[in-house]
């Protein structure tokens, strides 16, 4: 059985990977978890309780269906988030797509898990999750 | 010759040589397979070790081996004339700048994607990883001096350029602040902050404005501050060093990561706008303006002599036909998102050989973009990147930008290309430096003190010295790490007892023509402070005694590396015997 897709359009406190061609000098000379570590911990507040409510979900979500769930998070700040958030019309932060079809927008926790489920258990989802909370 | 024939050998090139040689070698001697598991798969942990469509990581690596180098570096060795540096750039990729990056991606999923040092530490012996090391560091101070003396010599000093690179930055801080502060949905912030950048550097290029930096960097013969170091110089130079502190020291959400996504647009329109002006206006070369073949001392009209076209054609043209920082990118960073075996071929030699189209296209904007009579009155006022720049904005006139526009525009492309790998370049430097010296050196630790530190040395480099010097500099600690890449790789599959000449031969060849650059370039800068220390400007001399003690220190470590080498394969060979015989 093919493993739905959930992917997640949000900004997330990424620490680097703008400049590549950094992110190997980091690590070839071993200081780069380090310098990875200090910038995480440099971000807004809620950008790090968004991220640290969006980990408990995914881990949430991978407990319930382990396999049978691929997750991928998009940054919108990059030209691929960009193409996605034009693509699906996200305009606000998180965007939920499950294989994406279904869009749930938004920290709508029964709405994102219950359309995981019907998806992952092969029932039709109702597409009824569209609009923001 | 039409550039239409130009871009078609490129493409030929690439159809034959990805086409037929590298699948040849990835068939008979590789042999991927499909169904084993690759390190991305074996330790997945969603950070280093993440499994990647070839898509998405074709586009990863090509980002990360192409920056400024495959643009400038045809530039400059166009004075050889442009059919060796064409050559070059088609044969050197051909033969070694793929094979270092496909086998540097193998080798790094078959080492259960150690990283290079690593490797290096167990393919040769211990001391090779801190000569990497000591390459790397060289290689950074040496990007500050070359991309610094390019953005705050070059193009900050054009009055047109400095207010539309100050509209970019502040639209970068904005785009941040929309983002991650008002929750403003991207699509609108992009809009925004893009839009803006582009009436920014159409602003700069008005009159009045162009006339306000004009003044404010001592008019059009602004004064010497010392040395033969101009105040303009010395201002813009600054203003590019102020920029990289805050770079350095601000959290990356507040200013590098927003800056380089709106960077990114401008620099993304401006390929795209160049190329298309080109193939609508597909002119010829005017073979008598500017010549296949110059001389074998790269002496083209009144410039001086850059130096014999071996070795040095082949570290000043580095990215583009090989490089060594692609194997640093290949072995631990690509090697680790592989998802199968055969996607090696598509993401290392894909991306190469796109490179290679790029340094073509920047080959054409020296050739036909500017031509033979501006080339050389550019150059000769030491406006290396302006060639690029005005050769990108002939371009744009045809799909209807003017030049007014466009060459502003070129040239804020080009900073942008560059600020932020020198800002994240200084990043690097404070915390190596608090990393390193911080138990001996307590105030090392601070960043403002590790950054004014990493500034002050990169200021040194920038404000003295010949800058083509430092290029090749930059371009032979480059290339010392393609060498040594190379012979990894060979020590890597003579371990397999499979076919290594195709490695070999290319790693004896970058080697010794490296260590030809290096040891030519020493003696030149060394030889021109003792000899003409009565002529030259003072900041010359100084700036060629550093020069000339950099390349003994990366000669040396080189030499110490094939000595290494060298037993490794007596070593390995001796252990192939020993195996002989006891069958």
């Amino acid at each position: 059985m093919t493993p739905a897709l959930l992917e997640i359009i949000t900004p997330m406190p990424t620490s680097f990977f703008n400049c590549l061609h950094c992110e190997q000098i980091f690590d070839q000379a071993g200081i780069g978890q380090n310098m990875r570590q200090a910038e995480l911990e440099r971000h807004t507040e809620d950008l790090q309780e968004a991220a640290a409510r969006l980990e408990s979900w995914l881990e949430e979500a991978i407990r319930q269906h382990r396999a049978r769930l691929h997750i991928r998070i998009v940054d919108p700040a990059s030209p691929e988030g960009l193409a996605f958030s034009m693509r699906y019309w996200a305009q606000k932060y998180p965007t939920f797509l499950i294989n994406r079809r279904i869009k749930v927008v938004g920290w709508r926790h029964d709405a994102l898990f219950q359309a995981l489920d019907e998806t992952v258990t092969g029932h039709p989802a109702r597409n009824t999750a569209n609009e923001a909370s | 010759m039409n550039v239409l024939i130009v871009l078609l050998l490129a493409a030929l090139g690439i159809a034959v040589g990805y086409g037929f040689y590298a699948r040849s070698i990835d068939k008979n001697i590789i042999q991927p397979d499909p169904n084993k598991a690759t390190p991305a798969t074996m330790y997945m942990d969603g950070v280093d070790f993440t499994p990647a469509s070839r898509n998405v990581l074709y586009g990863y690596q090509f980002k990360s081996i192409a920056a400024l180098g495959p643009i400038v570096g045809p530039i400059v060795a166009v004075r050889w004339g442009w059919l060796p540096a064409i050559l070059w750039i088609i044969f050197g990729t051909f033969f070694i700048g793929w094979v270092q990056d496909y086998s540097s991606i193998i080798m790094g999923v078959r080492e259960e994607g150690k990283t290079f040092g690593a490797l290096s530490y167990k393919l040769i012996s211990p001391r090779a990883r801190t000569i990497l090391l000591i390459f790397i560091y060289l290689y950074l101070l040496l990007i500050m001096g070359a991309f610094g003396k390019i953005v705050g010599f070059d193009l900050m000093s054009n009055p047109a350029v400095p207010l539309g690179v100050l509209i970019v930055l502040g639209l970068g801080l904005l785009a941040g602040q929309m983002t991650y502060r008002w929750k403003i949905d991207i699509l609108l912030t992009t809009v925004i902050t893009v839009v803006l950048g582009i009436v920014g550097i159409w602003l700069g290029s008005l009159g009045p404005v162009k006339d306000f930096f004009l003044a404010l960097g001592g008019g059009a013969e602004s004064p010497i501050v010392f040395g033969s170091v101009t105040w303009a110089q010395v201002l813009w130079s600054l203003v590019v060093l102020i920029i990289c502190y805050f770079g350095a020291v601000l959290p990356i959400w507040r200013f590098a990561q927003p800056i380089t996504y709106v960077a990114f647009w401008l620099v993304f329109l401006g390929i795209i706008g160049g190329t298309i002006g080109l193939i609508v206006w597909h002119p010829a070369i005017d073979v008598a303006a500017f010549p296949a073949f110059t001389s074998w001392d790269g002496k083209m009209g009144e410039l001086g002599a850059l130096g014999p076209l071996w070795p040095l054609l082949f570290v000043t043209i580095a990215c583009g036909a090989i490089s060594g920082w692609h194997s640093l990118v290949s072995s631990s960073g690509t090697a680790r998102q592989l998802e199968k075996e055969v996607d090696a071929l598509p993401v290392g030699g894909g991306a190469m050989f796109l490179e290679m189209f790029l340094a073509t296209i920047a080959l054409l904007t020296a050739v036909v973009g500017v031509g033979g009579a501006q080339y050389v009155e550019l150059v000769g006022a030491g406006k290396n990147a302006g060639v690029f720049a005005v050769g990108l904005s002939n371009f744009l006139t045809h799909i209807g930008i003017p030049t007014g526009f466009g060459l502003p525009y070129a040239s804020v492309f080009l900073v942008l290309m560059a600020l932020p790998i020198m800002y994240l370049d200084i990043r690097f430097m404070r915390v190596a430096s608090a990393e390193f010296l911080g138990d001996s050196i307590p105030a090392m630790r601070n960043m403002h003190v590790g950054s004014i530190v990493a500034l002050l040395l990169s200021l040194l480099l920038i404000w003295t010295g010949f800058w083509s010097y430092i290029w090749i500099l930059f371009g032979s600690s480059n290339q010392l790490m393609a060498a040594l890449a190379l012979l990894l790789v060979s020590l890597w599959l003579m371990s397999k007892g499979k076919n290594y000449q195709w490695s070999f031969i290319p790693f004896i060849f970058m080697f010794v023509t490296t260590m030809g650059a290096l040891a030519r370039t020493s003696y030149v800068v060394i030889k021109q402070a003792i000899t003409q220390a009565a002529t030259l400007p003072s900041d010359k001399i100084i700036g060629n005694y550093i020069a000339g003690a950099l390349g003994i220190v990366l000669f040396l470590a080189a030499l110490y590396l094939a000595y290494d080498a060298v037993r490794a394969i007596q070593a390995r060979l001796a252990e192939g015997r020993a195996e002989a015989a006891a069958d």
